[in-house]
């Protein structure tokens, strides 16, 4: 279903699935970004193609005694677009490692 | 919990109905899946916000606006905007007529609560000014005034003060000009008007020399009376004009601008205590002062707690410390402010949040024009959109219209309330303090703006959102002839249609309210009756006029006498205080059947003193006993009459007060007993919105010794067949020629003290009332705009019902269904709201409960009808169609 601006967010949202996140506020937490940075996130993704999201089963909810949650699983478009996220990842540590630091005094 | 469902469900309005369920469920599951899961409700809102949007965030909406948003498009789109509104007159001028009301009437209450209670007192440093009061829990006194005693204490012996003041308004005679004047004078200790910083405009304040009993007689005068008497004469000064038949010599005038609290004097006199002879009671005066840099008002306080017990040990009188522990005696410092605006806060307020109200109810009227109208629009944006115009520029243009249509609003609206400011200046003169100081500010129009815009952006983003989304393809494909129109949109009109009739619901109520409060008043007995034909006056009568109290007493008679002797006049009295006048007097009372014990403090009642016929000619009806005659006059008879509640306070029936005796308050040996001789109905002397006050009334002349003593001022009440007003001039020239000296002051009907005592609860009650019938109008030119327009739209199917063989009853009752279903919900979605709201104003409220059954079932019973006949008229309209024109419409 195409590309994708491959920003920080969605690379986040994207490792965090891939690591294997599954529930919406779980991503959200293993990101460390708020709810409503998450969630849109989340949809853009699902409407590229690169995830999909389903309901879990009935008896998983009766189980974990909760109401049924919603899914989101990698598509095999979503684990090529991981690699991506990965490198964009890298990139940010690169900067970050990289950073000289900010001198003091006025600049 | 429950208020994350409520907002789940609210934001939900925003997802496309098809993956609304789904996206509930979502939410929900994941918020009960963590116990922090309210922290993180919020993001609800954009991701509700990316899925009607297709796809965009509010951030990339912002974005996309602000790049839209340059300097060259927003002159084209406002110039577009105007040349739309232009071509659409009769909207326009609706719209901007209804916001014009909304946001005209709150910024005019605004005005009102700006000037007096936001705006700071127009004295130096006004936040640390303090009202010195004290309080005696203990004898049921919240207030106790300032004592001449506790002053000199303060002014030497204060911590916490950097000045200390103390003052009291009185009515003076002055006598020399034309022709002899009773004005409004206020007394001062030479320190208050420095204390308040505000410098005479000519000459100067009193000095200490001046303010003590050796001191050269002086007189300060007030700006309007500088005026009227000398034309604004600057030579005035050092001129000497004779009050209470003493000579003063002016030696400075206050400014235009300067009032003294509530106050507008015609003369400042200083008080000229003479230190040695002051005592620690006669807790008659005001006292004011500056608190010393850095201090707290907790701390002054402590202060006046702390200098208490050194006055009483100072000043020596019937007090002890013991006493004064007993009674739980103590400072109360609180800011002047608090003395100047009393406690109007609270009506204030109460009509800031009634004219919020009506501003909803105008905005969703607007809103719902808007609607209408942006359906009208639905193929323009539509192909604006397929043409490459971007969607939060039609968003923007769209919100573009309804600012600019609110700031019209405001603008007109600002006119309306400059009017309603004058009005209400004039409509409630006495009840409001501080009027001078209500006007339009900057903080006034500040206010209107923000109000402009938030009405703007209330009625502008509904449509804006509902239709800011992009279902290009459907629209022009609907936008064809006859669509029938999305639920949501018919949903969204009908919440405004009962949210209308749900607030003017609530202001109905709080009007009836109010309305029941003034029956209430109303109907109370205040201790008088037919107060239209009762004139009353005072004359005061000082020593340079009378030197002994036996002319004094002469000087009443004579004026009694050549009052009652007027044509139409039915008889005449005499006392120090008519029932409601303001001039009240309390003092300490004994009761020989109930001692206390000699280091208590009496109990404090209200007293008056009065001539024979006193109760007969104010129309107070004798319950046990006789009245006060002339004979008991003309003794000094020891003799005394009270009221009904007076009597209950101590036996269990007004007829066993008789026969009892009471004394003031003085050292048990000294003590002189009167006879409870006559009890009389309760008296409302403090307004028919106050309890009644129990009273004791002393007979006019009492013996003293050998002598004789009477009050040297005093209250004349006549009792006329016609108009009292008509009176006026003879009764002037009946006390005149007595003694030419002699002014009369306070002239007035006593109806009139009745009326002030409820101009409060009648002022509130006209401007809700006003507010009640504007949101009730609206409201049902709400429901009749949505029914019309429903008509409108299902023409063509009503048309075809019709040619089916439906009736006109048939028709009629499904249009009428619709709206009553409307007004329904309205009316119980109201009823609930105002059973909560109308707590909020117990405080005003006076012999009604703020939930009142009666006043509930008839303002529901109102608003529902009106709302039904105002959707009955385009149901007929509905049921007269002729079938075949009615299919062939469009």
């Amino acid at each position: 279903m195409g590309s994708i601006r491959m920003t920080q967010v969605t690379a986040l949202v994207l490792r965090a699935i891939a690591s294997g996140y599954r529930y919406g506020f779980d991503i959200m937490e293993a990101c460390g970004l708020p709810s409503g940075t998450v969630y849109p996130a989340l949809r853009r993704l699902e409407k590229a193609g690169k995830l999909a999201s389903s309901w879990e089963s009935e008896d998983e909810a009766r189980e974990a005694g909760r109401p049924r949650r919603r899914v989101y699983a990698l598509t095999t478009e979503g684990e090529a677009a991981v690699v991506e996220a990965e490198r964009k990842l890298a990139e940010v540590q690169r900067l970050l490692a990289g950073m000289p630091p900010a001198p003091t005094g006025d600049a | 919990m429950a208020l994350q469902r409520i907002w789940l469900r609210t934001v939900a309005r925003l997802v496309p109905r098809e993956q609304r369920a789904d996206w509930v469920e979502e939410w929900e599951a994941e918020l009960t899946a963590r116990a922090d899961g309210g922290r993180h409700a919020w993001g609800a809102l954009p991701d509700a916000w990316y899925l009607r949007m297709g796809g965009r965030t509010m951030g990339d909406w912002l974005g996309d606006a602000s790049a839209s948003f340059t300097a060259g498009s927003l002159v084209a789109d406002l110039r577009y905007t105007m040349r739309r509104l232009g071509r659409a007159p009769l909207f326009t001028v609706v719209t901007v007529l209804t916001l014009a009301a909304g946001i005209g009437s709150n910024a005019a209450i605004f005005s009102v609560i700006n000037g007096v209670l936001l705006e700071p007192l127009p004295f130096e440093d006004p936040e640390t000014l303090v009202g010195v009061w004290h309080t005696a829990p203990g004898l049921g006194f919240d207030d106790v005034n300032q004592s001449p005693g506790l002053h000199f204490t303060y002014v030497t012996d204060s911590r916490a003060f950097e000045s200390v003041g103390m003052w009291d308004d009185r009515n003076v005679s002055v006598t020399g000009l034309d022709e002899p004047q009773q004005l409004t004078a206020v007394y001062v200790t030479h320190e208050v008007l420095p204390l308040l910083g505000v410098p005479p405009v000519v000459g100067r304040t009193f000095t200490s020399e001046e303010d003590s009993p050796s001191g050269a007689e002086t007189v300060v005068l007030g700006f309007g009376w500088w005026q009227d008497a000398f034309a604004g004469d600057p030579s005035v000064i050092g001129r000497t004009i004779s009050i209470n038949g003493v000579a003063r010599e002016v030696i400075g005038v206050m400014p235009r601008s300067f009032r003294f609290l509530r106050y507008d004097p015609a003369v400042y006199l200083p008080f000229r205590f003479d230190e040695s002879t002051v005592t620690m009671g006669d807790f008659s005066y005001q006292g004011i002062a500056r608190l010393a840099e850095g201090t707290t008002i907790e701390q002054a306080t402590a202060d006046v707690d702390r200098m208490v017990p050194v006055a009483i040990e100072r000043y020596p009188g019937p007090f002890t410390v013991g006493m004064m522990e007993e009674v739980g005696f103590a400072g109360q410092v609180r800011p002047l402010k608090n003395d100047v605006i009393g406690d109007i806060g609270s009506v204030l307020w109460v009509l800031l949040g009634t004219v919020g109200l009506v501003l909803l109810i105008a905005c969703a009227n607007v809103a719902n024009l808007f609607m209408v109208r942006a359906e009208g629009r639905h193929r323009e944006i539509a192909v604006r959109t397929a043409m490459g115009a971007g969607r939060s520029r039609i968003t923007i243009q769209m919100l573009l219209e309804s600012l600019v249509l609110g700031i019209g609003g405001g603008v007109v609206g600002l006119g309306l309330a400059w009017l309603g400011v004058k009005l209400l200046v004039r409509l409630g003169p006495g009840s409001i303090p501080r009027m001078e100081a209500i006007g339009i500010d900057p903080l006034v129009l500040a206010f209107t703006f923000l109000l402009s815009v938030f009405a703007g952006l209330l009625f502008g983003l509904l449509p804006a959102v509902q239709y800011g989304r992009s279902d290009l393809v459907g629209s022009l494909r609907e936008g064809g002839r006859g669509g029938s129109e999305g639920r949501s949109r018919h949903a969204a009109r009908n919440a405004l249609v009962v949210a209308q009739m749900s607030l003017a619901l609530v202001l109905l109520t709080a009007s009836g309210l109010m309305l029941r409060s003034f029956q209430a008043l109303r109907a109370v007995e205040p201790g008088v009756t037919d107060p239209a034909h009762l004139l009353t006056f005072r004359v005061t009568i000082p020593t340079a006029q009378a030197e002994t109290d036996e002319e004094v007493i002469a000087t009443y008679r004579a004026i009694a006498d050549r009052v009652s002797a007027i044509p139409g006049v039915v008889s005449t009295a005499m006392g120090t205080s008519v029932t409601m006048d303001g001039f009240d007097s309390n003092d300490g009372l004994a009761v020989e059947d109930f001692p206390v014990a000699e280091d208590v403090l009496p109990p404090i009642r209200r007293m008056k003193s009065i001539g024979a016929g006193f109760h007969e000619t104010l129309g107070n009806p004798l319950l046990a006993g006789r009245a006060i005659g002339q004979a008991d006059i003309d003794d000094g008879a020891p003799v005394v009459m009270v009221t009904a509640d007076f009597a209950r306070d101590y036996w269990p029936t007004p007829a066993e007060a008789v026969g009892r005796r009471v004394a003031r308050y003085t050292q048990p040996a000294e003590t002189e007993w009167y006879e409870i001789i006559g009890v009389v109905g309760a008296e409302f002397d403090d307004g028919t919105s106050q309890p009644s006050v129990p009273t004791v009334f002393w007979p006019q002349v009492q013996r003293v010794g050998d002598g004789i003593r009477t009050p040297r001022s005093i209250a004349f009440a006549v009792r006329t067949t016609g108009d009292p007003s008509g009176l006026i001039s003879e009764a002037r020239a009946a006390v005149w020629s007595v003694n030419s000296d002699l002014p009369l002051a306070r002239v007035a009907t006593v109806e009139e003290f009745v009326r002030n005592s409820m101009a409060r609860t009648s002022f509130t009650m006209v401007l809700l009332m006003i507010a009640a019938g504007l949101a009730m109008f609206l409201g049902s030119v709400g429901i009749y705009g949505v029914i019309s327009y429903v008509v409108t739209h299902r023409t063509r199917e009503i048309g075809v019902r019709m040619a089916l063989g439906a009736a006109q009853s048939d028709v009629l009752s499904m249009v009428l269904r619709q709206g009553g279903r409307l007004v329904a919900a309205g009316v119980t979605i109201g009823l609930v709201a105002a059973a909560g709201l109308t707590q909020l104003m117990a405080s005003v409220l006076f012999g009604v409960r703020p939930i009142d059954v009666p006043t509930f079932a008839s303002v529901a019973g109102v608003l529902s009808i009106v709302a039904l006949v105002a959707s009955w008229l385009p149901a007929r309209r509905a049921s007269s169609l002729d079938p075949v024109a009615a299919l062939r419409s469009e």
